[in-house]
């Protein structure tokens, strides 16, 4: 599934990734992803997560087809 | 009653939206605006090229819009207007430009402050000033938050 991601998250990660969820939630491709980028780790555990344009918690059951957004805490302007 | 929320990935001219808004005020007696410059400098001392601010492709404006709408809600004016830039805007160009119109100057005093206090921490943006330091990541301050908080 791909994933896009924004501001600190894309610095560290990349803005677009490929990841196999695999019947995972949110909160486990959450972990994976502060466990594969640690410098991202705390940005990651404050972002807000949109599958859609729904903001969507960590028990959120994901599959191939969602497409995920992750947003750390907003600059303002 | 118009409420105009812009977000402009090229250059931000204030004296063509002051205009904008100055036509659209006819029968107002109050024009207020604030524009903000990219800094040269950042709070920690350090020469500032560029401030480069990422946005998201539905949310950021949608931020804006909100803002602005709320703010024509809230006060008494006739005309709101905000453009926002996105992307690399060199140190000392404009990045922002918010401004209302009312009957009397109090109603587009308070509208031009409310916006500012409010795209300071809610608007969708993500900025880092690139310099001399290399890329800095920037946050609202407890400074801009409070004065967010002061709107309750």
């Amino acid at each position: 599934m791909r994933i896009r991601l924004y501001g600190r998250l894309a610095d560290a990660i990349g803005p677009e990734i490929d990841v196999d969820p695999a019947g995972t939630s949110v909160g486990a491709i959450r972990k994976q992803l502060a466990s594969d980028h640690p410098s991202a780790a705390q940005a990651l555990a404050r972002s807000r997560v949109l599958m859609g344009a729904v903001v969507v918690a960590d028990d959120q059951v994901v599959d191939a087809s969602d497409a995920l957004e992750f947003l750390p805490p907003v600059s303002g302007g | 009653m118009s409420v105009v929320a812009l977000l402009e990935s090229q250059a931000l001219d204030p004296q063509f939206e002051l205009a904008e808004l100055t036509e659209a005020a006819r029968g107002d007696g109050a024009i207020v605006t604030f524009v903000g410059l990219a800094r040269p400098e950042s709070r920690e001392g350090h020469a500032v090229d560029a401030v480069v601010l990422d946005h998201h492709p539905t949310l950021t404006r949608q931020s804006l819009e909100d803002i602005a709408v709320a703010c024509a809600q809230r006060f008494d004016v006739s005309h709101v207007r905000v453009v926002h830039r996105c992307g690399t805007v060199p140190a000392g160009e404009p990045i922002v430009f918010a401004g209302a119109t009312s009957l009397h100057r109090r109603a587009a005093f308070e509208a031009a402050d409310y916006l500012m206090d409010r795209l300071k921490t809610e608007a969708v943006f993500w900025k880092r000033e690139v310099g001399d330091a290399g890329p800095e990541w920037v946050d609202p301050t407890e400074a801009d938050l409070a004065d967010r908080d002061r709107w309750g």
